[in-house]
């Protein structure tokens, strides 16, 4: 689907922001942890139920973007690129970094939808697509910075699709970086903020 | 009303009843810069940029008296010999691309002599050390983690030299990266904004270096030698090795500039000032220019920050719009005063960001006072030129005299009128009187003064390189052009549509060419200050109209304040030096984000 068709088929409503849960809203950017990145459950393309801190994040170093099946022009591309990134990194995939790709638009990307979506593009472990609940996806958009504060930007759900979150939780170390530069840049990048560990 | 307004709406309310139980007055709480002259309270909490976004509102900073504290005069750093430096004399290289690579200088060398050569052998040597220590931000605050240059914030000042080239050795002494824990990464990449400097010493975001504690193969001891030329641009053509004196550049400041983590360090405290002289702008208030020198010279560095119960700065990561903070500091002192005697004071005012824009003015309680304007991002204009008020974008600088002799008030306050509401950039509304920054007050008896009074002597300084501006027209009419689109595209800041690439030059550009470049900003949603490195350039245009000589677009620029819905065009020189070089978004959260370009002369 593109952009345009993408609107016409009103879609966007589906993506507009949602009301929070109320306990989400308290925590402080120096006590991070489940109360700033949330424990929504989540459940990966392989029907597996996570909670999103303290089963997903905590203690690891993670990749992380949001794509929606629905969007062939852009999350396409991404997945495609983020493929050739994950041959790159090799085993380090799912041993010493975790790729998660999380549905913009969970309503659609059932479980069975992003199985299909990572069998397509040959998806190997240590990458899960994460879908949920929509108003707690949302939130989460919100928490890892795939937001725009104007309103009309922020529902048009193709914004958020080109951008990757490379982070390592337990040094509360962030970094932002385009995920369509090419697979070895994104590589150096990546290596620059999670090294890998020293060869013994 | 959504939900999270009801939030914000609270979290406003409990702050009004917090001050409402403090007893102040509404006199207390306009000096406290708690509330605007129409009587709305300020908006309290920090990082106002996502309080508007479904996210956590991040607390309001510990309270903190202001006027409590001197506001800290930057100690000048001093040289020393070659041999004497931690490590050895330099040997006339420095490391690039992440310390993995040894160069040589391009501009100086050493020989097994023992002597240093080249176009520009250094003759003074300096070193410092980058590394964590305590910062107290208020006298009444417990101590705050800062990163600095010499474990201060702001680092020291370097009192430069036309005709003098330096060398100065960064150690970077910060927490091992694998131990570190919180915003900033332990690797840096000093940037000398904007000197004309080789590609190599340039702060270049690739060329970061570890830290000792993380050595690596290339650089086990973790440090790089940084070669400033101090030299004025155009030598080449003049074939003197000295260049265009009206090229001289007065008031630069340096800072990490480390790709990906620009914003976080320079947030840590990775930033200085760096003041260049020659023989017009003295640094003696009896010679040249007649410029108030010494003492009464003043640098201030201007940032704001958010801190947390514990007195740490906090730092939004999950932000990419901008960080505001609610606290103000002046030279790293939270809204301090300062005490200054009845006569003229050069104050060099800097605004280190990270996403604050500055509507600098002097209020007496009463009325706002008249002070002169010398410089545009720290360059001397050709005259002074009398003002109310200065804007002062993030990176940019202006120099300013004031006459406390001639000032009524024994009491003066430095004050920030515009309002700016996100890290997007402020929307042009100004406030009256504004927030209060700096407390200045008048003691003692009138004192010796031998700069120049610019009521009495019109104050000529600079005659700019192009005085003709027709002229520089007809060339820039035969100058080959390009246009920059500043944008947002896919949740990301980005120049024409794409995210920075260290390894794409997207300008190769001959040697002593000049270009026309047209930087734009489409959308009305969001400023940019467009920082170019390596030589200052001339706006010719701002949104069609061509710049008037009474314009702070007149002069030389290194920043070009890019508000909504903009094209400026700027005449731009690439003299001397060949390199990789960048141009980016001084929002340092939007050059971290990709809104940067890397072109290289060749």
């Amino acid at each position: 689907m593109n952009r345009r068709a993408f609107v016409k088929a009103g879609l966007a409503a589906a993506a507009a922001p949602l009301a929070l849960p109320l306990t989400a809203q308290t925590a402080t950017f120096t006590s991070r942890g489940a109360n700033y990145f949330t424990d929504a459950v989540v459940t990966t393309h392989e029907g597996r139920q996570a909670r999103f801190y303290t089963d997903l994040l905590k203690n690891r170093r993670v990749i992380i973007n949001f794509v929606f099946v629905g969007c062939t022009d852009i999350c396409d591309s991404v997945t495609q690129n983020l493929v050739a990134v994950q041959e790159l990194l090799g085993d380090r995939v799912g041993r010493d970094i975790f790729m998660y790709s999380i549905s913009l638009l969970p309503d659609f990307d059932t479980p069975e939808v992003l199985k299909d979506y990572a069998e397509r593009f040959a998806v190997k472990p240590g990458w899960s697509f994460l879908t949920g609940q929509p108003a707690e996806i949302d939130l989460l958009r919100w928490r890892l910075g795939f937001a725009d504060i104007d309103p009309e930007r922020d529902a048009n759900i193709f914004e958020h699709a080109a951008m990757l979150r490379i982070g390592e939780e337990r040094l509360d170390r962030w970094a932002m970086a385009a995920a369509l530069l090419a697979p070895e840049s994104l590589v150096g990048t990546i290596n620059r903020v999670l090294p890998p560990p020293r060869a013994l | 009303m959504p939900d999270w307004k009801d939030k914000l709406a609270l979290v406003a309310q409990r702050n009004r009843q917090e001050i409402v139980n403090a007893k102040l007055s509404r006199r207390e709480m306009m000096r406290l810069g708690l509330l605007t002259s129409t009587g709305a309270l300020v908006a309290k909490s920090g990082l106002s940029s996502r309080a508007f976004a479904q996210v956590p509102l991040t607390p309001p900073s510990p309270i903190s008296t202001p006027w409590m504290q001197p506001m800290p005069v930057l100690p000048i750093k001093a040289p020393l010999s070659p041999s004497a430096l931690t490590h050895g004399h330099p040997d006339g290289t420095t490391l690039i691309d992440g310390a993995g690579r040894r160069i040589n200088h391009q501009l100086c060398a050493y020989d097994s002599t023992g002597t240093y050569s080249g176009k520009f052998p250094p003759k003074k040597f300096y070193e410092t050390f980058v590394r964590e220590a305590d910062w107290k931000f208020h006298p009444s605050w417990g101590p705050s983690k800062i990163w600095g240059f010499d474990g201060m914030y702001p680092g020291p000042r370097y009192n430069a030299y036309y005709g003098e080239p330096i060398m100065v050795r960064f150690h970077n002494r910060l927490p091992s990266r694998a131990k570190h824990v919180g915003f900033g990464l332990p690797e840096f990449s000093v940037h000398l904004h904007n000197a004309h400097t080789p590609s190599e010493s340039d702060g270049n975001p690739v060329d970061f270096i570890n830290s000792v504690n993380d050595p690596n193969e290339v650089n086990p001891l973790g440090f790089k030698d940084q070669h400033y030329p101090n030299v004025y641009a155009g030598y080449t053509k003049l074939n003197d090795l000295r260049g265009d004196p009206s090229e001289a550049l007065s008031s630069l400041w340096y800072h990490d500039h480390t790709i990906d983590f620009t914003a976080q360090n320079v947030y840590k405290g990775m930033v200085g000032v760096y003041t260049l002289f020659d023989d017009k702008d003295t640094g003696d208030e009896t010679t040249g220019y007649r410029l108030p020198s010494g003492e009464f010279d003043v640098p201030i560095m201007f940032g704001d920050f958010v801190f947390d119960r514990n007195y740490q700065p906090v730092f939004d990561l999950f932000n990419s719009d901008g960080i505001l903070g609610d606290k103000f500091c002046a030279n790293g002192a939270i809204q301090p005063y300062f005490n200054v005697k009845p006569r003229r004071y050069r104050f060099r005012l800097y605004n280190h960001g990270p996403a604050r824009w500055y509507d600098f003015a002097l209020y007496d309680g009463q009325k706002f006072l008249p002070f002169w304007q010398i410089s545009s991002d720290g360059n001397l204009l050709p005259q002074a030129l009398m003002k109310s008020k200065v804007d002062v974008a993030v990176a940019e600088r202006v120099d300013i005299i004031v006459d406390f002799g001639k000032i009524q008030s024994s009491r003066v306050y430095l004050v920030n009128r515009l309002e700016q509401l996100d890290g997007r950039g402020p929307r042009g509304n100004i406030l009256t009187p504004g927030t209060p920054i700096i407390q200045f007050n008048k003691v003692g008896p009138p004192v010796r003064d031998n700069s120049i009074d610019p009521m009495v002597t019109p104050l000529r300084m600079r005659t700019l390189p192009d005085p003709d501006f027709a002229a520089l027209l007809a060339r820039a009419e035969r100058a080959k052009k390009r246009t920059f689109r500043f944008d947002r595209t896919n949740g990301a800041w980005a120049v024409n549509g794409k995210l920075f690439d260290p390894k794409e030059a997207i300008a190769r550009i001959d040697q002593e060419a000049e270009e026309v470049w047209t930087i734009e900003n489409q959308d009305d949603g969001w400023s940019h200050p467009v920082h170019m490195h390596f030589e200052e350039h001339r706006i010719l245009s701002r949104n069609g109209k061509r710049t008037s000589v009474t314009s702070s677009d007149y002069g030389r620029k290194d920043t070009i304040p890019l508000y909504r819905r903009e094209a400026v065009e700027v005449f731009m020189r690439f003299r001397d030096m060949k390199g990789r070089y960048v141009m980016h978004c001084h929002n340092v959260i939007h050059e971290d984000s990709g809104m940067m370009v890397r072109w290289d002369i060749v």
